[in-house]
């Protein structure tokens, strides 16, 4: 029975979209596989149980059995932060080894999913790094690539802390222009200090995206036309505040977008209706002219008033849009398929036994 | 010319010349919109009109049928004015029965939202399918005073004369006709727009253009959807006759509105002003400008140059008068020695025989009558502004008299007058009116009417010129187009390639990717070079030193690297560095700036300016709609106000302005050829001195997706 920790360098590096797509894979190659993550880092309420938003998604995208306090039996919060530095700790090494346990058991193979980043927990005397040991598991590093030589020192310093336990490295969100450092410099460095690379998977703006209804739905905001086009995605946001040939010309410079602005702005909205835009975002419950709705229902384009300020909208909207969370089937597929295409798999097998 | 243009007006001609008309929604009370038009109607017009209205029986003695597929005789034209919902059906029945001109008077469509929106377009797809041609809906209707139809819910017919007026604003409309009651001014034709379904300017600029009785065409615009569409329109009307168009909504407060209102684009200054000055049309700032220029056009004819003769008998005024025709661009004649003897020969010692004449306060009408006679004879002047402040013994009335006298003689001179006050005047400035002199309560104004004639002279007779074709390599820019991919924005070596595919010189460019690789490169292009980051996102490359220039050797060249890429990372860490260029450097030449934007309505705007502070902070800058002509691309360059700075100033030499036209006329068939590319800037191009050329040393490209 062996048992694979994803763990990474920074929080948003598809550590979920992998472990959920690696239990898949590992199913469809005829092996009894499960998912467990240790530490929970994403608070959430579902019913009355206090859980881990990942844990939530993986039981529910894997049919997974085991109850959520199973599948993720510690989550971190910010109270329980303060509390631990004012009084110091309660070991919590003991119930996450019962939990693991209980998960593992009867299975062929266990995926782990580390929280945010792999240091994290160390307060906790559960460092997701150490648990790798803690656990008998082995380790593959996901790095997000940001500069692809400053990765270098935490794939070394993962190394150094984990020794063998680590099987290797896979690169994600890798720019067309860093693919020629990596293949020809890193992943060769790594190779020579005996670190495997599992492949590498290219940046890709649409999985960024969120649908135009979810979009409605978070800001609470009501559909004015072209309610059809709900499941149009958002890939982007922009706000307008300037004249409309300004405006004209900074909103071609992106696609499928929302365009947040006040009700009141008539010059902005058709500017943005001149270009590619997913959806009018309008602030301030300000009920815009006839003519636009005229307008954007003629090019399909739905209109979302929110009862907001423009300045609260756009922080909404930045927290949905932009930060990768797989939490989403269509997702989840479309990350498998990236999967299959960039990753030696087989290798990635063969690392966890 | 457009199809617009070429469409044969014969379709529109039910619109103003039915032989019967049909009035759909005239009832029996008095004050309702649709009774208001068959009132109107009944007025004036001489053919067959049918009420249709199921609820009554007659109106007015005519009798009322249920619906227009129960009139007996045959429907040129029918007027509808029933509520919104219930208009397409009554298309319907008219499209059947074979009726093919429709004014919908009725709201409650593409203004009112949605729901309206669809009405509308139902609407126009229904009069389409059946070849009728549909003005409005949510318009006031139309007037001709030649076959006295007044088919508008707007007043009376206003008095017959030359000026043609539409307008997308119905309110402008019915003020504008109380105004010109008041002020005697006649029209020829009144069409209220609306909502622009169907009909638009773009349609009715032929027919008023080829109408002998329009002699100029007046339009109030606040947004407009074909914008090559109506430049074709208005060239073919503007050969003909002056178009005055006063466009609303230009500025940021204005558009807001204009898009709210009208839920099209207002559009950009610039681009108005560049199609209105292409298309021949002369530009109204304000309702004022509108009609001032309209009398004008109409009563007087046009003045052959800028010479212009000023008569007055104050010299206060006629001083005011003369720094109105420097100001404005127009010159104060120099009479012929002639001239000088006969207005000496016939005014005291103390006047002035010399323009402005100043036949003193003291004169009597035959004193200006003597002035105005010299004056208008003397083949060096191409009008006259004749001043008149009443003072006691000032014979007003019959100082007009001799006026028009004289300027009936003059026949081909224009003559304005401008008899300052009111009271005193008032009843001088009626006879002028009468005999259609234009009188102005300012001088200034007055100059101003007849420097927009001139304009409109000089610009209808410039020569015509052919829009040149350069041999290009096509496939070269195609193969970078399709290069550009999700990006959508060509930069560096690539931008650079495309335009030097259409013949505009670029220098030697190769990407590195090492300082050692950047080295090798600029041992080959040899020293001096420019180093430059390439990253899609970086589009002001100098604010944040990703650029170096002048490097002259090897030690330069690893230090401006070295900081490069330090600036880049530490200023655009998210900027997806593709390498850095090494550039040939061009030395000497000043920075000029060739832009394209692609406007939604008008399509390539060309831009040119001299580089750096001149376009930013001074906003110094021309624009042109491409394509465009040789002459079109030398105004470009002229027209800036820092354009002596490229003819040498202080000594220093004359820039190749030659070279920046021909890079212009290349430009514009680029950007024509290519309709992705939504907008261009070469940035510098560097103009070399005069017979040297010029070098595009940045260029970058955006193009549109899919």
């Amino acid at each position: 029975m062996k048992s694979l920790m994803l763990l990474s360098t920074e929080p948003y590096s598809g550590k979920t979209g992998l472990s959920v797509n690696l239990v898949l894979e590992f199913r469809s190659r005829g092996h009894t596989a499960g998912y467990f993550k240790p530490v929970g880092n994403l608070p959430t309420r579902i019913d009355s149980t206090f859980t881990d938003a990942d844990a939530v998604f993986a039981k529910k995208a894997l049919d997974l059995t085991e109850p959520l306090d199973r599948l993720c039996p510690h989550i971190l919060t910010s109270g329980e932060s303060r509390r631990r530095l004012k009084d110091g700790a309660e070991d919590i090494v003991p119930k996450i080894k019962i939990a693991y346990d209980s998960v593992l058991n009867g299975k062929d193979l266990l995926i782990l999913e580390g929280s945010g980043h792999m240091n994290d927990g160390r307060l906790y005397g559960a460092m997701a790094v150490d648990l790798v040991g803690l656990l008998d598991a082995r380790a593959v590093l996901v790095v997000k690539l940001d500069n692809p030589y400053e990765i270098v020192d935490d794939v070394l310093v993962a190394s150094d802390r984990l020794g063998g336990a680590l099987a290797g490295v896979i690169f994600n969100w890798v720019n067309a222009n860093q693919r020629e450092v990596i293949e020809e410099l890193v992943a060769p460095f790594l190779a020579r200090q005996g670190i495997a690379s599992f492949g590498m998977i290219p940046r890709d703006e649409s999985l960024l995206a969120i649908s135009v209804d979810s979009l409605t739905k978070a800001l609470g905001g009501r559909v004015l036309c072209a309610e059809n086009h709900g499941s149009d995605s958002v890939e982007t946001f922009m706000v307008g505040a300037m004249g409309q040939e300004q405006a004209l010309r900074f909103f071609r410079r992106k696609s499928h977008k929302a365009v947040i602005t006040g009700g009141d702005r008539a010059d902005v909205q058709l500017a943005a209706l001149e270009t590619n835009t997913a959806c009018l975002v309008l602030t301030g419950n300000y009920m815009p002219p006839a003519t636009i709705l005229a307008v954007a229902e003629s090019k399909g384009v739905p209109v979302v008033l929110v009862d907001m300020d423009t300045l609260t909208a756009v922080e909404r909207t930045e927290s949905l849009i932009g930060h990768l969370r797989v939490h989403d089937e269509e997702k989840l597929k479309a990350m498998r398929q990236r999967m299959d295409e960039y990753l030696d798999i087989d290798k990635l097998c063969e690392a966890a036994g | 010319m457009a199809e617009a243009a070429r469409r044969p007006g014969g379709a529109l001609n039910p619109f103003f010349a039915p032989r019967a008309v049909a009035v759909v929604g005239a009832g029996r009370e008095p004050e309702k919109v649709g009774r208001v038009i068959f009132d109107n109607l009944l007025a004036a017009f001489g053919g067959p009109i049918y009420p249709v209205n199921p609820k009554a029986a007659e109106i007015e003695g005519h009798r009322c049928f249920p619906s227009i597929a129960d009139i007996p005789g045959p429907v040129d034209l029918i007027v509808v004015a029933v509520p919104g919902r219930q208009v397409a059906g009554v298309i319907e029945d008219a499209g059947r029965r074979g009726v093919k001109a429709a004014i919908v008077i009725s709201a409650g469509f593409k203004e009112t939202g949605v729901e309206g929106a669809r009405l509308e377009d139902e609407l126009a797809k229904t009069a389409e399918s059946y070849g009728m041609r549909l003005l409005g809906p949510n318009c006031l209707g139309l007037m001709d005073t030649s076959t006295g139809l007044n088919v508008s819910f707007a007043g009376a017919l206003p008095r017959a004369g030359g000026i043609a007026f539409m307008s997308q604003s119905g309110a402008l409309c019915t003020a504008i006709l109380d105004w010109a009651k008041g002020a005697e001014v006649g029209f020829s034709k009144f069409v209220s727009l609306g909502n622009k379904a169907d009909i638009s300017e773009i349609d009715l600029l032929p027919v008023l253009a080829d109408d002998p009785r329009t002699t100029v065409i007046t339009t109030y615009l606040e947004g407009i959807k074909d914008g090559r569409g109506f430049m074709a329109a208005a060239a073919y009307a503007s050969a003909r006759k002056p178009v005055i168009v006063l466009k609303a909504g230009t500025t940021n407060a204005g558009a807001r509105a204009v898009s709210s209102h009208t839920g099209t684009l207002a559009g950009s200054e610039n681009v108005y002003n560049a199609a209105f000055r292409q298309s021949g049309v002369i530009r109204a700032n304000t309702v004022e400008d509108i009609f001032d220029f309209a009398v004008g056009f109409s009563s007087q004819p046009l003045p052959k140059g800028r010479r212009l003769a000023i008569v007055t008998n104050a010299g206060g005024p006629g001083i005011m008068a003369a720094d109105a025709v420097e100001r404005q661009g127009m010159w104060l004649a120099d009479f012929q020695p002639a001239t000088v003897e006969t207005l000496r020969a016939g005014l005291p010692a103390e006047a002035n025989v010399y323009n402005p004449v100043d036949v003193l306060g003291d004169a009597l009408a035959d004193r200006y009558d003597r002035a105005i006679a010299a004056v208008l004879k003397d083949p060096h002047v191409d009008s006259a502004i004749v001043l008149l402040t009443p003072q006691a013994m000032t014979e007003i009335v019959q100082t007009a008299k001799e006026l028009i006298k004289q300027a009936r003689q003059a026949k081909a001179k224009p003559v304005f007058t401008c008899f300052m006050g009111q009271a005193e005047v008032g009843k001088g400035i009626k006879v002028l009116r009468q005999a259609g002199i234009p009188n102005f309560s300012f001088p200034e104004r007055a100059v101003a009417i007849v420097r927009t004639m001139v304009d409109y002279t000089e610009n209808r007779t410039g020569p015509t010129e052919e829009i040149p074709r350069f041999p290009v390599d096509r496939s070269r820019v195609e193969a970078a187009i399709n290069e550009s991919g999700k990006h959508r924005n060509l930069i560096d070596a690539q931008a650079l390639g495309v335009v030097e595919a259409y013949g505009i010189k670029v220098p030697r460019t190769e990407l590195a990717h090492t300082a050692r690789e950047a080295l090798d490169i600029a041992a080959e292009l040899k020293y001096p070079v420019v180093l430059k980051a390439v990253a899609p996102e970086l589009l002001h490359k100098s604010d944040i030193g990703a650029i170096a220039a002048g490097i002259a050797n090897d030690f330069e060249l690893r230090r401006a690297y070295r900081e490069i890429l330090s600036n880049v990372d530490r200023f655009m860490p998210d900027a997806e560095l593709w390498g850095v260029t090494v550039q040939e450097m061009v030395r000497g030449g000043s920075e000029v700036i060739l832009g394209m934007n692609d406007d939604p309505q008008f399509g390539p705007l060309l831009m040119f300016g001299l580089g750096g502070i001149y376009v930013e902070v001074l906003k110094d800058v021309s624009f042109r709609l491409a394509p465009i002509t040789p002459a079109e691309a030398k105004e470009m360059v002229e027209e800036i106000r820092s354009y002596p700075l490229l003819q040498g100033v202080r000594g220093g030499a004359r820039a190749d302005i030659e070279a920046i036209v021909d890079a212009l006329l290349r430009l514009s068939q680029l950007v024509v050829d290519w309709p992705q590319i939504q907008e261009l800037d070469i940035n510098p191009l560097l103009v070399l001195p005069a017979g040297q050329g010029a070098v595009a040393a940045d260029v970058r490209i955006m193009m549109s997706e899919g």
